[in-house]
């Protein structure tokens, strides 16, 4: 059987990713987990992992290439022995609101290199441009510079040269498209509750009082586990809306919005965060805070948070009403720890509160069960020792 | 070792090479006697030491010097008729070399032609040839194309000797195949 690698939508937001480049090679045996090429998009470049087995037969996009989310990267020949498909067969590029080109359809001739000129080699690496489905207008149909030109003109989409580094103002617009998109069709709502948080921050200080520091746990860690126990009775505030409606997402995948230095936000997934211990889950947190601030997520990661917790803690902000990233259905925020008058027991007491809220999507879920799930969230960081 | 090819040149090149202290070799091609003009009022001291761009293009650049000047001209007229815009080089100095002219032309068009009566085997215009991969390798967008006499002895009749020389017809041909046209 012969399968594709494709463009992953790395997010609702995304309409196109530039191939950085494969790290597997045509004849390399890959499976379900493996990374095998680095995609530029507007949130950085991403590893990106395949699903499937088999071993890569061919590519079919040149690194340097952008594409639409969809379009067939390589070719998967499966464990059976398959006739080596013609690319023209399966090169099929679905429908896709910018024009790019396809992949290439034709392969070099067998015998000898492509006339490509020094110029145009050249000219075509500082732009970016792909050569192999271009046609020369040179001497012996070689491809000159005019060609590459052309080509450059034609292919807006392609960038000079690919970075690392995140762009910026890509990440702005990013940001900008899904946020205008969420408020314009999400009908949000919004509760508010306060949670004592006593219990789990005593606690907290006296697991952390034995660990080195690299081991100590956050209390973003527990916020974040009890969310996730509290969704799993929660299902309608873990999932997407779709042109279908409501569809539960089929884990809990917490999306956790992480602040970049220098502007702009992402929200990578820990997935299955309800099956994972407190010290995985930390353990994983810590790792992704490090490579989204590095550009250095993985495709799996950013393409289905289920839900988004957002904690703006530690600036100093009591409450956050945060808008919801579509096509999700539901954000999470929590606020600063604070000192607060407290009454317990007929008494005035000072107790540690935080502030938690939610946005949720009023077509998937209604205020009760919002009230509900806020509340188990608060039952649950009452009891830190089980989370 | 200086080529003139003009008027100017062939008049005021041998005041030029004599007002410089290492010897000169001036190299009049015999067939430019027969060319007549008038040579310009004042055109100045000449400068010994530089080719020059006797005709600017983007397309492609002729280089040559001494008597296939005016034919590498003529076949650059009739490119223009086909809409090639030929840049045309005159060596003037042959020794040494300006390379700065020659690959600043060659730079800019990305593809060159040399034209030279002289033969293609170990003659000036593979030094040329030579000195533009040196130069500009990474700026080219065809093969240096040449133009060079026939490797015989040149014919005494003159049809045959008007074959062996490059004649314009064979320079417009070299230019086209480095367009690919």
């Amino acid at each position: 059987m012969m399968g594709e690698f494709r463009m992953p939508s790395l997010g609702a937001d995304m309409e196109a990713g530039t191939l950085v480049e494969w790290l597997k090679r045509p004849g390399d045996r890959v499976k379900r987990g493996d990374i095998v090429a680095v995609v530029e998009t507007q949130k950085g470049a991403i590893e990106v992992d395949i699903f499937e087995e088999g071993v890569i037969e061919r590519w079919l996009v040149e690194p340097g290439t952008t594409v639409p989310v969809g379009t067939p990267l390589a070719l998967i020949a499966g464990t059976q022995p398959a006739p080596a498909a013609r690319v023209s067969e399966v090169a099929a590029v679905p429908a896709a609101p910018i024009p790019v080109a396809p992949p290439s359809v034709e392969q070099l001739p067998a015998t000898g290199r492509a006339r490509i000129s020094p110029a145009a080699r050249r000219l075509a690496a500082e732009r970016g441009v792909s050569l192999d489905r271009l046609t020369g207008s040179g001497p012996k149909g070689a491809i000159v510079s005019a060609d590459i030109e052309r080509a450059a003109a034609a292919e807006p989409l392609a960038r000079p040269t690919v970075t690392k580094r995140l762009d910026l103002a890509e990440v702005r617009r990013a940001i900008a498209a899904a946020m205008a998109r969420s408020k314009r069709e999400i009908p949000h709502y919004y509760l508010s509750t306060t949670i004592e948080l006593t219990r789990s921050l005593d606690w907290l200080e006296e697991t952390n009082s034995t660990r080195p520091p690299a081991q100590r746990l956050l209390l973003a860690a527990l916020l974040l586990k009890a969310v996730a126990h509290a969704l799993g009775g929660a299902s309608e505030f873990n999932g997407f809306f779709t042109a279908e409606g409501f569809q539960p997402g089929a884990g809990i995948h917490i999306g956790t919005a992480i602040a970049i230095r220098g502007g702009g936000l992402v929200a990578p997934a820990i997935r299955a965060a309800d099956m994972l211990s407190l010290d995985e889950l930390m353990a994983q947190l810590r790792d992704l805070v490090a490579r989204a601030r590095t550009g250095a997520l993985r495709s799996s990661e950013l393409s289905d948070p289920t839900i988004t917790v957002t904690n703006l803690g530690e600036r100093s902000v009591e409450t956050v009403f945060g808008v919801i990233y579509p096509p999700q259905v539901a954000l999470v925020g929590f606020g600063m720890p604070v000192e607060r008058p407290w009454t317990a027991g007929g008494q005035v007491v000072a107790r540690r509160v935080i502030s938690a809220t939610l946005a949720a999507d009023h077509r998937a879920s209604d205020g009760h069960r919002g009230a509900l799930f806020l509340a188990d969230i608060a039952r649950r960081l009452q009891s830190p020792e089980i989370l | 070792m200086v080529t003139p090819a003009t008027l100017e040149d062939a008049r005021f090149m041998l005041a030029a090479a004599l007002a410089d202290p290492n010897p000169v070799l001036i190299f009049e091609h015999v067939m430019l006697y027969n060319r007549s003009g008038v040579l310009s009022a004042d055109p100045g001291p000449v400068d010994i030491r530089r080719a020059i761009v006797r005709r600017s293009g983007r397309h492609v650049t002729l280089v040559t010097y001494g008597g296939t000047l005016f034919k590498t001209l003529d076949a650059a007229e009739t490119l223009a008729e086909d809409g090639v815009e030929a840049e045309v080089v005159d060596l003037r100095v042959l020794r040494p070399l300006d390379g700065e002219t020659l690959l600043a032309s060659v730079r800019k068009t990305r593809r060159a032609v040399i034209v030279d009566e002289g033969w293609r085997s170990g003659s000036l215009s593979a030094e040329i040839s030579a000195r533009i991969m040196e130069g500009a390798f990474w700026e080219l967008d065809a093969p240096v194309g040449r133009v060079c006499s026939a490797e015989v002895p040149i014919p005494y009749p003159h049809h045959l000797e008007e074959a062996a020389l490059p004649q314009p017809a064979a320079i417009v041909a070299a230019a086209k195949a480095a367009l690919g046209a």
